[in-house]
Order: structure tokens, then C-alpha cells, then sequence
């Protein structure tokens, strides 16, 4: 790693020599897998999305503690713990989704994003969403959109000649690195079966009404 | 403004940008949008705070990344340069969609477009940095602007800091377009 200029002339950035290039693409390779195929794994999303609802109900006013030693003493054990206990009951915080977590009655997939979609409504997952929430009740519909932040991932790259390009330039892989992007529309697997139905039959009209301004 | 809406806005600031002989890299976008928002007062929402480069939208440039993701901008490289952000196809589309949005902000989108379209990258630190002095600690004269300029960001040169006053100071005493319909 070395700082440089741009070749730009703007001002200097932390870039690589050339010879690190390649381990720079498989560096940023292997992050657009872990979040693809781990991070945004519909699975670890919705039980992430059942975590968040159940500590909301069973945490004292909705939110950790923020004072330090209270904040620490609230570890991993007592969370397990408490989901277990609360599953159990079904008068206590949080038992829903305590419940949904220990016995896998997680939500399911209703929809998940895809280009043809995306194309005829860059918001078609939101749409579905909000539509999904009018017909069967916005307590068994979950929406997820997640898109890895942090921008182009461009840096300046130095080569054997002392030159300074654009590693976007020189590299034919982080040029066309995909953005690691999921969204998904979930709904309670007990409505599974008509939301189905309900969403061939609207797909369209759905994704039609968000067509902006007439 | 709505997300898509704001999706119009920026791929078409692009597009203008690129009329005007900009590569239309991410410095170009953001400070373009900084001028478009602060300046012209349209309504993107984006939070701007002082960064390597001058003003800078960590907001926006996740909506950019999320416009990438849509398939309503892709990267082109620009070598030896970064790369470019060029609006695709569904952008134009997406745009089609929105008539009334693009006509309240199209005049807004090509003033900017036509100030900045033709600035280097180092220009446009200078220039959005002395708009960020202008507006934020109300100073005027472009000496003041100059050193607040420089005081702010050393690595330009002094005639870098001179010059993105003076460029301000020339693109404010232009009619500045209201909104259509405002």
C-alpha cells in the first residue's frame, strides 16, 4: 500500500502498487460474496428483522441501556435466555416473535428482487410491500432493502513505470464488481399460501400504480 | 422529494453534466448536487458536511450506489481517471415518468450543469468549498472567501483558492433560476 496522488491531482489517497492490484480484486471479491451470500442471506435477514422485534418488546423502554456497566452486563446468554423464556409464555414481551425465532415460523419469502421488476419500478419492492401490508395487515409483512454502502471502491494505483491511474481503470473486474444489493417482501408463513395468489393476480397493477407523475 | 423523484433529478444532472463536456465522475455528482440543493434550493434532502474534497454527502453517495444497484447508472472508466457515472436506458425511462418534477428543476439542473459541466476535479473542490464558506459563515469579499478557502483546505494552491472564489462569485451574479411553479 502506498499513498498517492490521484491522477486526478486531487489530494492524496491510500492506493496500491500494481503488483498489489490482483489482491486488491480478490479482497473486494470475497466482500461482495460474504455480503451476497451470508450478510443478505434471506434467512439471517428475517431472523435479524424477529431479533429486532423481540428486543423491542422485551427490552425496558424499547432500547439497550445506554449506561456502561448496565450495557455490558447484557450479553449474548441473557438475550438467548430471555427469547427461550419468553417463547414459552405466551403473556410475556415479545413472545410473538420469541415464539416465530425458537420454533422456526419465521416469515416468508413473498417476493425477492429480481431485474424484470426492478426495471418496470426501481421501488417495485417497496410498492410490494406497503401493498402486501394494506391486504393482509402491516403485522405480517416485513420489508428488507439492503445495499452495500461505501461507494465506487475506486483508489489510485500506482505502476511499475511511476505512473498513477485509476484502479477502475486497470481493472477490467473492479469495473464491472456488482453492487452486493437484497431486497425481500416477507410475509407470516400462515398467509403464505394466499399472499401467493394474492401477488400473481397483482404484480402488475401493483407496479403499474407507481408509474410517477400522469 | 420522493426517492424516485430524486432518482430523475440526479441521472438527469448527469446526463446534463456530461453535455457539457464533464466526465461525470463522483466529485462532479457531488458537487453538482451541492450546488443544486444549497443554491438553487432543490429539495434533494441531502446532508453535506466538509469532507476531503469540500462538501460531500455520505447520503448521496449511498443513493448512488443504491441508483447502481437499479441499473439507473453504471461506471464506465474513464482511464486514466476515475470512473465515470453514465445514466442507462432505464434511467431515461424512469425520467419519462416524471415530467412535472423534471420541468420544476430542469432549468435549476442545467444552470448548474452549464457553471460546473466543465471543471476539473480541483476546480470544483475550490468552487463548492468557497459556496460551503459563502453560505454556512456568510463572508462576501473574495479575499475573505480565499483565505477561508485555503485556511480550510491547505493542500490547494493559492491560486486554486483565488480562482474558486472568483468562479463562485461569477456564477452568483448570473440570474439564479427559481423552481418552476414555486
Amino acid at each position: 500500500m502506498r499513498i498517492l496522488v490521484p491522477p486526478t491531482g486531487e489530494a492524496p489517497a491510500l492506493g496500491v502498487e500494481e503488483g498489489g492490484l490482483l489482491s486488491a480484486e480478490a479482497l473486494l471479491l470475497a466482500r461482495y460474496f460474504m455480503f451476497s451470500q451470508v450478510y443478505y442471506h434471506p434467512i439471517r435477514v428475517i431472523y435479524d428483522i424477529h431479533l429486532q422485534r423481540f428486543l423491542k418488546e422485551w427490552l425496558t423502554g424499547g432500547q439497550f441501556s445506554i449506561e456502561p456497566d448496565a450495557h455490558l452486563e447484557l450479553t449474548d446468554n441473557e438475550v438467548t435466555a430471555a427469547i427461550l423464556e419468553a417463547a414459552r409464555d405466551e403473556t410475556a414481551e415479545g413472545n410473538e416473535w420469541a415464539d416465530r425465532i425458537i420454533s422456526r415460523r419465521h416469515f416468508r419469502i413473498l417476493w425477492s428482487r429480481n431485474p424484470a421488476d426492478v426495471r418496470r419500478n426501481p421501488d417495485a419492492g417497496q410498492a410490494i410491500a406497503e401493498a402486501a401490508a394494506t391486504e393482509f395487515g402491516e403485522e405480517n409483512v416485513e420489508h428488507s432493502k439492503r445495499v452495500t454502502g461505501g461507494g465506487v471502491g475506486d483508489f489510485p494505483v500506482r505502476l511499475r513505470d511511476g505512473r498513477v491511474e485509476s484502479s477502475v481503470a486497470l481493472s477490467q473486474t473492479l469495473e464491472s464488481l456488482p453492487v452486493s444489493a437484497s431486497e425481500y417482501v416477507f410475509v407470516a408463513p400462515e398467509r403464505l399460501q394466499d399472499a401467493s395468489a394474492w401477488l400473481e393476480q397483482k404484480r402488475e397493477e401493483i407496479l403499474q400504480t407507481e408509474e410517477g407523475e400522469q | 422529494m420522493k426517492r424516485l423523484q430524486k432518482a430523475a433529478v440526479i441521472t438527469e444532472l448527469a446526463d446534463r453534466l456530461r453535455e457539457q463536456g464533464s466526465w461525470c465522475g463522483e466529485t462532479h455528482l457531488q458537487k453538482a448536487a451541492y450546488f443544486l440543493q444549497e443554491l438553487l434550493r432543490v429539495p434533494l434532502g441531502y446532508d453535506f458536511v466538509l469532507y476531503r474534497y469540500g462538501p460531500f454527502s455520505f447520503d448521496l453517495r449511498n443513493e448512488l450506489t443504491e441508483l447502481r444497484a437499479d441499473g439507473l447508472l453504471q461506471l464506465h472508466p474513464v482511464p486514466p481517471y476515475g470512473p465515470s457515472f453514465i445514466p442507462t436506458e432505464a434511467s431515461a425511462e424512469l425520467r419519462a415518468k416524471y415530467p412535472k418534477t423534471l420541468s420544476r428543476y430542469g432549468e435549476a439542473i442545467e444552470f448548474v450543469a452549464s457553471a460546473l459541466g466543465s471543471k476539473w476535479v480541483t476546480d470544483l473542490e475550490a468552487i463548492a468549498t468557497a459556496l460551503y464558506v459563502y453560505e454556512t459563515e456568510g463572508i462576501r469579499s473574495p479575499e475573505a472567501l480565499m483565505r477561508r478557502v485555503l485556511e480550510l483546505k491547505p493542500h490547494l494552491s493559492e491560486e486554486q483558492a483565488e480562482s474558486g472564489a472568483t468562479e463562485l462569485l461569477g456564477i452568483l451574479e448570473r440570474p439564479i433560476p427559481t423552481a418552476a411553479g414555486a
